[in-house]
């Protein structure tokens, strides 16, 4: 029996270890490349631990002439804030309709928003894009923003948090004389402050990552967000894998460092959770 | 139109069982108590929130043919590595084990929720009896957690059958059309041919291949599926 225990402590360890090694592995390869010249990534036998460790890749990626990196990483930072606040926005409004109000066609028109997290993305693609070219928007900011405002998604998710929320507190604020929109601004987001963080994290990963749709919205390259300069990077500079590496490291530090902050807000505001009211 | 749908098939296959091994897998570690396991946690969730972008020029290299770290460490162990992207029947594999490698971290939380929700007395019970922890796997764990691995099967098969950037960014298609997919049809005729409507009528085709996959599923879910009374 003891042995037995032992054996399956060991395997345990075992299969935790490689897993560990599995996920960091490209990582650490991705930094050490990275922080080598030009001979030294094509040095074999290999070293994780570059003998002459050098900036150059992380320099000339910042002085490209085609791709301007930095101007790439602001556009992107513009673009995913818009991508994070105004979706929620637009979908806590509409959940607060969907939660709290009687009208006419409730029940068809948020059935119909069900019904639409159902199509595949690959269909709306393209009508959306011709609606954005006949609006003339192809490349701006709007046209990337545009389609996300109507997220079914969010407005189910708040939706369900919303209808947990008191009527009692609702209807205290209308006696007081609050109006719809201080009843919203006041009572409803501070309550679904855990329910809106989360989204507004899978927002910003979602819109910092995104590469599809600005890929085909975006055609002018001082718009380019940082996902469209590094895939152009990545088909330009096919044998500067040391460019590469750093492109690639710039464009994941930051979504490490929201989601290392976010995620303890995340935690915490599940834990403490203020809508059960 | 037939090699994008065998292309896809192939990469279904391929994809969906090994990450779902290799969720139940991690799920089940994390379900057992040990040091730093946040920090565990945390590790195991950096591919998942990598853009895809970044993730295929990381894969790329470390798939290169010559002196990609994997070839590299196959070599010491004398297997020539195939040149992976740029081979006609590694490319799809490659793109595979990119994507099991970024997606594992991501369904392994799901499916440890479901762990989680499992009675401890099953397994005192089984112990009791005498099962062996392989017996306690396939004949508790595996059929509490069924549910879970269904609704993940279901959301794979959708999503599956519409992969596109993971292989655009890794192979653009190639190499000579090796992994070109269903979605990657659309792609091309909307916006680089301009053939708005032969992409839309492409995209419909998937879109319903995708709702009789889906239902099939459904029809067999009894066989396999138990739910909890």
């Amino acid at each position: 029996m003891r042995a037995d225990r032992i054996a399956s402590r060991t395997l345990f360890y075992l299969f935790l270890t490689a897993i560990a090694i599995a996920a960091l592995l490209p990582f650490l390869w991705m930094v050490s490349t990275s922080l080598k010249a030009r001979e030294a990534i094509f040095a074999i036998p290999i070293r994780w631990i570059p003998r002459e460790p050098s900036l150059e890749a992380y320099k000339a990626i910042f002085t490209l002439t085609n791709i301007n990196f930095i101007r790439a990483f602001i556009n992107s930072m513009q673009v995913a804030v818009l991508l994070t606040f105004l979706p929620l926005i637009t979908s806590a409004m509409a959940a607060f309709a969907f939660a709290k109000f009687n009208f006419k066609g409730k029940q068809v028109l948020f059935s119909a928003f069900l019904l639409t997290m159902m199509i595949p993305g690959t269909i709306t693609m393209i009508p959306n894009f011709i609606t954005l070219k006949t609006m003339r928007l192809l490349n701006t900011y709007t046209a990337l923003v545009l389609p996300s405002l109507c997220n079914s998604m969010g407005i189910f998710l708040m939706r369900q948090n919303f209808v947990k929320i008191h009527d009692e507190y609702l209807e205290a604020a209308v006696m007081d004389g609050a109006s719809l929109y201080r009843i919203f601004w006041t009572i409803i987001l501070p309550l679904a402050k855990p329910v809106l963080f989360t989204m507004g994290l899978f927002n910003f990963m979602g819109a910092w990552n995104n590469f599809l749709w600005p890929l085909i919205i975006l055609t002018d390259r001082k718009k380019w967000t940082l996902q469209l300069g590094l895939s152009n990077l990545g088909s330009n500079f096919y044998n500067y894998q040391h460019y590469q590496m750093a492109g690639a490291l710039i464009s994941i530090v930051p979504i490490i460092i929201v989601y290392l902050i976010s995620q303890r807000y995340v935690e915490q505001g599940l834990s403490t959770g203020g809508i059960k009211g | 139109m037939r090699d994008q749908y065998l292309h896809v098939l192939y990469y279904i296959g391929l994809y969906i069982p090994l990450v779902l091994a290799t969720s139940v897998l991690e799920a089940m570690l994390l379900n057992r108590t040990f040091k730093a396991k946040t920090l565990y946690k945390v590790l195991l969730y950096l591919p998942v929130i990598s853009s895809w972008v970044a993730v295929a020029l990381i894969w790329r290299w470390l798939l290169h043919g010559e002196y990609g770290i994997i070839n590299i460490m196959l070599r010491t162990i004398g297997i020539q590595g195939p040149s992976w992207l740029h081979n006609k029947s590694w490319a799809m594999p490659g793109v595979v084990m990119a994507a099991v490698w970024k997606d594992t971290g991501y369904y392994a939380l799901i499916v440890l929720a479901a762990l989680k929700g499992i009675d401890r007395n099953y397994y005192e019970a089984a112990r009791i009896d005498g099962a062996s922890a392989i017996k306690q796997f396939r004949f508790i764990t595996l059929p509490l957690v069924s549910p879970t691995i269904f609704l993940l099967l279901v959301i794979n098969i959708i999503a599956g059958f519409q992969v596109f950037e993971s292989i655009y960014v890794m192979t653009e298609g190639g190499p000579a059309g090796a992994t070109r997919v269903p979605v990657e049809q659309v792609y091309r005729n909307a916006f680089t041919y301009y053939k708005m409507g032969y992409a839309s009528a492409i995209a419909w085709v998937l879109g319903i291949v995708i709702i009789i996959a889906t239902i099939i599923q459904f029809r067999f879910e009894k066989l396999w599926v138990s739910y909890e009374s």
